[in-house]
């Protein structure tokens, strides 16, 4: 079964772990991976495991509800994973707030930017992403980081590709518009 | 480049099996919890797989090489860290009557000596910088580099004095460990001549889980230090401490693993941070320019040559 699982599309997997439930393991090995990375740089390691994990319960209790057409469990499993980081929203705020942080210590802010010192100059970056709105924020890191295409993120969120497009604008304009008011 | 900044932003590669070794685990344990009585069958096939992949992926991790090198010495005890700071505090609040905190009107004026990452050079960078802040609080305050002034027209409220709460806790918003730490931090800069301050914000800081303490260090000028700090995905922040006087000396971040920066990485062992070289009460703002002279191998600028700017402070 083993060999076989591990060149089954991701839906022919499903489908079979319906009846047989070792299929759903070779979906962990094939995708954990990448999803534990992506999960780690929003919420960091430890909370990765924990998302990670419940993502995978979650998909296992509902693998009969799957869509059988898409062949890639990616958007199925990263949205999954995107609402349990939702349900973390304040602590990845403050993860990049953590790394942005300033705080009100506007000595190492204007030294950030003036681009003398520190692993500062993502720190107007990570200020402008704790801004963003959770949705539009699970938007942007699909797409730089899980490298989604805009169907991909639809599907993943459930959400129509025009939204996808618009929420994308409004991300990258607010961290566009952050970036350059910190260079100014 | 936001785009490039964004994208390797925490960069970090796909997790090994030994880094899901604890998420397999968890998905076992719970999904064997969780599941009604009728698929439990099912289930049993699925966890024999699972279980039979992290038995594999568990011996992996045990039957790997040793590196030749000794092992990592064993981390001290949070409690050390909680004593650490404690003792700081009270070293501290016994210097409440050396400080004057200087009339209204008069400046307090701080001359840090600050390492930063230079991104252009792909180095480290030293030099120094000024502050001159209102003692009472009230106008602008100015901070110089040496190259940059800027006049700023207020003091955010954790720099002012008169807007401090008597409730410290209330002033610390930040939810998490981390957050509350570095938050801590960024006040106790704002200490130097209120030393009951600072050692209010060191016990609070000993509330916290999860720090260490970190024995023969010396600061950004040499002088003998240890640390207390905390580890966060590859960057160890540190609040820098006098030894063996107990003082805070100024704050910094240890890069513990290779940090991926714009297109470059910063390397591993990699300092950052500032510590405090002299301080003292001014009477007035000094006039353009401030005579702060640059440590980067630089020569100091002309007067006609240092620009200063003013602007709105940013309090987060």
């Amino acid at each position: 079964m083993r060999d076989a699982t591990a060149t089954a599309r991701d839906n022919d997997l499903v489908r079979l772990s319906l009846t047989d439930p070792e299929c759903f393991a070779a979906l962990f090995d094939r995708h954990a991976p990448h999803l534990h990375a992506y999960v780690a740089r929003r919420l960091g390691p430890d909370v990765a495991d924990d998302v990670v994990s419940d993502t995978f319960l979650d998909a296992f209790r509902r693998r009969h509800v799957y869509d059988p057409a898409h062949t890639d469990a990616r958007p199925w499993l990263y949205g999954i994973a995107s609402n349990l980081v939702g349900k973390h929203r304040r602590r990845e705020s403050a993860r990049y707030r953590a790394y942005a942080r300033t705080g009100p210590d506007e000595t190492l802010a204007a030294l950030v930017e003036e681009g003398v010192t520190t692993l500062a100059v993502n720190r107007p970056l990570l200020r402008a992403l704790a801004a963003l709105k959770p949705g539009d924020r699970d938007v942007l890191l699909l797409v730089a980081w899980a490298q989604f295409t805009y169907e991909e993120v639809a599907v993943a969120l459930s959400i129509p590709v025009g939204t996808v497009r618009s929420r994308l604008n409004r991300a990258r304009t607010k961290v566009k518009t952050a970036l350059e008011a910190a260079d100014a | 480049m936001p785009d490039v900044d964004l994208a390797t932003l925490f960069e970090r590669p796909p997790a090994t099996e030994a880094d899901l070794a604890g998420a397999r685990a968890r998905f076992l344990h719970r999904a064997a919890r969780s599941r009604p009585r009728r698929d439990r069958n099912l289930l049993k096939a699925l966890l024999a797989a699972l279980a039979t992949t992290l038995v594999a992926v568990t011996a992996a991790v045990a039957l790997r090489p040793l590196p030749a090198t000794q092992p990592p010495p064993k981390p001290p005890e949070p409690s050390e860290a909680r004593q650490a700071l404690l003792t700081a505090a009270d070293a501290a609040a016994a210097q409440t009557s050396a400080f004057e905190p200087g009339k209204p009107g008069e400046y307090l004026w701080v001359v840090w000596f600050h390492q930063g990452w230079d991104p252009r050079k792909g180095e480290v960078t030293t030099f120094l910088v000024e502050n001159w802040s209102p003692s009472d609080g009230k106008g602008p305050w100015l901070r110089s580099t040496g190259r940059h002034e800027t006049l700023f027209a207020r003091l955010c409220p954790s720099q002012d004095p008169s807007a401090w709460s008597p409730d410290l806790r209330a002033e610390i918003t930040a939810g998490d460990v981390p957050g509350r730490f570095g938050q801590i931090a960024a006040m106790l800069e704002w200490t130097r001549f209120h030393p009951e301050r600072a050692a209010a914000l060191l016990r609070l800081a000993a509330e916290l889980p999860g720090l260490t303490v970190t024995r023969g260090q010396t600061d950004a000028k040499g002088r003998p230090a240890f640390t207390v700090g905390l580890a966060l995905d590859g960057l160890r922040d540190e609040l820098v401490f006098d030894e063996p006087g107990n003082t805070p000396l100024g704050r910094r971040t240890v890069v513990t693993r290779d940090t991926p920066q714009g297109e470059g990485r910063i390397p591993a062992g990699t300092v950052i941070g500032h510590t405090v070289d002299l301080y003292g009460v001014e009477p007035k703002l000094p006039r353009k320019p401030a005579k702060s002279a640059s440590l980067d191998g630089e020569p100091p600028l002309r007067a006609d040559q240092v620009k200063r700017v003013e602007r709105e402070a940013r309090c987060d």
